[in-house]
């Protein structure tokens, strides 16, 4: 079996080689039996008709030995595609279209799978992923979707029957160092058995055990294969070298196997796993109110609930047991621990639904969705293109295909050069395409994100990748030649002899299949132009939307001090150090530090409740916080409403606790009436906390994301709490001249006090705001050009139908023109032959859009979905678009020469 | 030229060209040559019909080609037989004695 596919794969590669092969044998043959003859004394030329004449048929002999060579399927199919390729050849512009409408087609498509794949499709790389759920405690309101508590994540585990076993982990990002620098990465702090209950086992030495997460036990790591490759040059007695990260020595123990990026999301790759043990000496933080027990630890404090938790279903155990059986243990919780537990519970999710966050998750999932089906759509674009190309190309052939059926060609064998013409189309499709999609990767992988740590996303041509495009590709080039071969071989041989094409009727008039592609065509075009430009327009309000600070105005540094061993104290005194250096810069008006910047990824909420000062109070709600210094408000230039700024003389450790609130938080509480002088207290009632009294109402600024509504917002003096500053905290300046060059100065500044401190990325307040925008960016981006792609294929497959039209009408026209039709008349029957293409493309297309419109509307924020403007500026394209493809046979019609029309044929 | 000729039976031309090239590597000519010699120039294979047969063969992996040069100075295509068809043959010969003991039984059985 093998030999034979062997020789008919060496035959068909050597086909001339074997054609002159044979050739040598048979004469061989030949002139030895008329040498035989001669010798028994016949003349040479009658020994030479003698030999022919013993031998045979010489033609019909070779052909018989072709056809042992078993080729002669092989050996069609080859003809097929030189036909193909000398069809190509001989229209290469039509040709070029058809093929570049598929490579767009497919490379867009294959671009947002790559996408896909490195993100939202990702099944994480453990052993059995379909057993883990994802654990998250709920607040009272039941919305948010909140991390564990590291004391809660341990009762869970030593409580549960329905889960083996629960993961607690979370990112951690620590300053490492890198030969003479110290940069920041991404990692992961987890529970001891981590790595046994994913079953993950190591690339090299081992995973991190139990023993490896008791207090007291030596600092370990275990490595990611990158940063083993990267910091360590794939060196194998890695074991045992360590690892610097904040000043402190880790013994790297094992290197993780490749692939496995951790279980934060796919963007966040981590390059070690460190004990949870020490989350406190990478990345210490320090209690803000609301913490029950102050000065503990976050692996002590229940209230604090920052934890990331999985666990892995038992055998016969579901989702729904596993959340009555957690919920159980949350309610014994709450009874033992009201301060910190009240009204809290358990939910439980299969991990394999949940790719980022639930709360992020159905926005993701509608926008993927929504994107795969445009794109989609835009291949069936690419597809109707080509296939409207085969089709004019086959009507034009309708009399040789009839020839050919009527001299006793079978169907079959048509249909098959038909398919491998598109195929061959298809090829050049799919090869492009993939050119196409590599390039928007690189260029996607490229694009320099500012966020807080570096990402990395993953984003490469898997061969699952690339299969689904060839799949996709060759399924295109099936679907668009098996249309017009079906129609062109349908014909009976007389229609097709008479040169009459098969037409059917609707309403009256006669339809081709390629003027029904072309409405398909502009319906779908119609539809992405909408979506597309409501899109923009959504964006165009984001961007408009006024943050309430001066954005393009505001330098911030971002300094992990916390990363590099500084405790509170030492932070205070570096802060206000910097602090006092920055302000002496030349241009800077005013400056600042925080522990946030506003519209930073870093969240923190405490549950905070008026108060009276005589303990009555109201039950506490969470409440977004910051604690900032002096002249804060000043370097936002955002402006004070009423009562005073903090000052460092006046508000010191030891005065009375104040706070400055925003608008939003004034008039929740205290609507009409003056927030000066009222007090809030920490915790809420109950709470232990002494109440802080308000001296200030700032005008609100958007805090967490550009779109959100006013939020209220509780800033408190950093002077008063020098020992609690966050360890990852934001130098901010106002600045006359440009922001992101004061940044990259306040860096210098900051290395100057000490050269060890790291920084995170993004200079300025319009870096942050540049980073929310980006996902909408993209999206709008993609389906903009996805859009104007598809209006562009539209317009050629319109041009083609009309201008086949013209041509076909030419002598009509001439006709016409001779007996005293005016230029007018013709242009008339030219706009006539697409406009009702074009009516009933516009009217499915307006369908289809109301209806995407309506499905994205939850994607929407700021605009109506049936805004004027996205589809006033959709409908001017298509039709722009149309008139243009209408333009140039009409001037062709309108120079017909009578004459010359009339001997058209 | 004898004047009785007898009509090969079908696949006896594989059989006998194998046969044929189990002593030595031979052309086509040689071959054709080789089985009206031996036959007592009976059996006369027509002589075009030799070399789909060689071809078939060679596709099956049972002979394989080579060019090589003549006893006449001349470059010619030996066909030589592959131990894989070196066990054709045999399995083939034996087949065939069976079927013609079995034939010349019943023909004798009268």
């Amino acid at each position: 079996m093998l030999d034979d596919f062997r020789f008919r794969l060496r035959t068909l590669f050597r086909r001339d080689a074997a054609e002159d092969d044979l050739d040598d044998e048979l004469r061989f043959h030949l002139e030895r039996a008329a040498e035989q003859h001669e010798a028994r004394g016949l003349s040479a030329r009658e020994a030479r008709r003698r030999a022919r004449l013993e031998f045979g048929q010489v033609d019909a002999i070779k052909d018989e030995c072709r056809q042992s060579w078993g080729i002669r399927q092989l050996d069609a199919v080859h003809q097929d595609v030189v036909y193909a390729l000398r069809l190509i050849r001989k229209h290469p512009a039509l040709s070029a279209v058809a093929a570049v409408s598929l490579a767009i087609g497919i490379g867009l498509n294959t671009a947002l799978f790559a996408l896909l794949d490195g993100t939202i499709l990702r099944r994480l790389p453990v052993d059995r992923p379909e057993q883990l759920v994802d654990v998250y405690t709920s607040d009272v309101d039941g919305f948010s979707w909140y991390g564990s508590s590291y004391p809660d994540y341990l009762d869970l585990r030593r409580g549960t029957r329905t889960l083996s076993g629960l993961v607690g982990y979370v990112p951690a990002v620590g300053a490492v160092r890198f030969g003479d620098r110290t940069r920041t990465l991404a990692g992961e702090a987890v529970t001891g058995n981590y790595f046994q209950l994913l079953g993950v086992p190591a690339a090299h030495g081992r995973t991190l055990r139990p023993d490896d997460d008791r207090p007291g036990s030596s600092p370990v790591v275990v490595i990611s294969s990158g940063l083993w490759s990267d910091l360590f040059a794939e060196d194998p007695e890695v074991i045992g070298r360590s690892l610097r990260i904040g000043g402190r020595s880790y013994a790297i123990v094992g290197v993780a196997p490749e692939g496995f990026g951790g279980l934060t999301p796919p963007v966040l790759r981590p390059g070690f796993w460190m004990p949870m043990a020490w989350i406190d000496d990478v990345q210490p933080t320090v209690m803000h109110n609301g913490s029950p027990a102050p000065g503990s630890t976050r692996l002590e404090s229940r209230g604090l609930r920052w934890l990331l938790v999985k666990g892995r279903l038992r055998d016969g155990e579901t989702e729904a047991s596993a959340n009555g059986d957690l919920n159980g243990i949350m309610q014994a919780l709450e009874a033992a621990h009201p301060d910190s537990n009240e009204g809290l519970r358990a939910t439980v999710i299969p991990t394999g639904d949940v790719s980022t966050h639930p709360m992020v998750e159905e926005r993701l999932r509608a926008g993927a969705l929504s994107l795969l089906v445009l794109l989609g759509l835009v291949l069936l674009i690419a597809c109707a293109n080509v296939a409207g190309l085969l089709l004019a190309r086959a009507s034009a052939r309708r009399r040789e295909i009839g020839l050919r059926l009527a001299v006793g060609a079978s169907r079959g064998r048509l249909l098959r050069q038909l398919l491998v013409e598109s195929m061959v189309l298809a090829l050049f499709g799919v090869a492009g395409g993939i050119a196409l999609a590599w390039g928007l990767l690189a260029g996607l992988g490229a694009v320099r994100v500012s966020l807080l740590v570096p990402i990395a996303l993953d984003l490469s041509l898997t061969g699952r990748v690339l299969a689904l495009a060839v799949v996709a590709a060759m399924g295109a080039g099936i679907a668009a030649g098996l249309m017009p071969a079906w129609a062109g071989t349908r014909s009976s041989v007389l229609d097709a002899l008479a040169g009459r094409s098969p037409d059917w009727s609707i309403g009256g008039r006669r339809w081709s299949l390629r003027q029904a592609l072309v409405a398909l065509q502009i319906a779908v075009c119609l539809m992405l132009l909408v979506v597309a430009g409501l899109l923009s327009r959504n964006l165009l309000v984001a961007s408009r939307i006024d943050p309430g600070f001066r954005a393009n105005r505001v330098a911030s540094v971002t300094v992990g001090l916390g990363l590099v061993g500084y405790d509170a104290n030492e932070a205070a005194r570096f802060l206000e150090r910097a602090r006092e250096r920055v302000r002496e810069l030349p241009g800077v008006q005013a400056a600042a530090h925080a522990d946030r910047s506003p519209l930073s990824i870093n969240f923190n909420q405490a549950a905070i409740g008026p108060a009276d000062g005589h303990g009555l109070d109201a039950p506490a709600r969470s409440v977004e916080t910051v604690t900032v210094s002096e002249e804060y408000f000043d370097a936002l230039g955002t402006p004070m409403l009423e009562g005073r700024a903090f000052d460092s003389t006046i508000d010191t450790p030891e005065s009375p606790r104040v706070a400055i609130v925003n608008e939003a938080l004034a008039r929740r509480w205290w609507a009409g009436t003056s927030a000066v002088g009222r007090r809030i207290r920490p915790g809420g009632a109950g709470s232990r906390q002494p109440p802080v009294e308000i001296v200030g109402v700032v005008r609100d600024y958007k805090v967490r994301f550009l779109q959100e509504p006013a939020t209220p917002y509780v800033h408190y003096a950093a002077s008063q709490r020098p020992g609690m500053m966050n360890l990852v905290p934001v130098l901010l300046a106002r600045t006359a001249g440009d922001p992101g060059a004061l940044g990259a100065t306040m860096q210098e500044e900051l290395r100057a006090i000490d050269p060890d401190v790291v920084f995170w990325q993004g200079r300025s307040l319009r870096d942050n705001i540049a980073a929310q925008l980006l996902p909408a960016q993209l999206l709008a981006a993609m389906l903009g050009t996805a859009g104007l792609v598809a209006v562009w294929l539209a317009a050629i497959g319109l041009y083609g139908v009309i201008a086949y039209a013209i041509v076909r009408r030419t002598q009509e026209i001439g006709i016409r023109m001779a007996l005293g039709a005016t230029h007018r008349d013709v242009l008339r029957l030219v706009v006539r032959q697409g406009a009702l293409v074009v009516g009933i493309g516009a009217v499915l297309g307006s369908a289809a859009a109301f209806a995407a419109a309506r499905a994205t509307a939850g994607v929407l924020f700021g605009i109506d979905a049936a805004d004027g403007l996205a589809w006033g500026g959709a409908l001017a394209v298509l039709v722009a678009v149309c008139l243009l493809a209408h333009a140039f046979p009409a001037l062709r019609a309108v120079r017909v020469a009578p004459s010359v029309a009339l001997r058209a044929q | 030229m004898t004047t009785e000729r007898l009509d090969l039976p079908q696949g006896t031309l594989e059989l006998l060209i194998l046969k044929t090239l189990a002593l030595e590597p031979r052309h086509g000519w040689g071959i054709s040559e080789r089985i009206r010699q031996v036959s007592r120039e009976v059996l006369e294979v027509r002589q075009g019909s030799l070399y789909p047969a060689l071809h078939r063969l060679e596709r099956r992996g049972w002979i394989a080609a080579s060019w090589g040069t003549s006893e006449h100075n001349r470059r010619a295509k030996y066909y030589a037989l592959t131990p894989k068809g070196r066990r054709q043959l045999e399995s083939d010969v034996e087949a065939w004695r069976a079927l013609t003991t079995a034939v010349g039984h019943v023909l004798d059985a009268g």
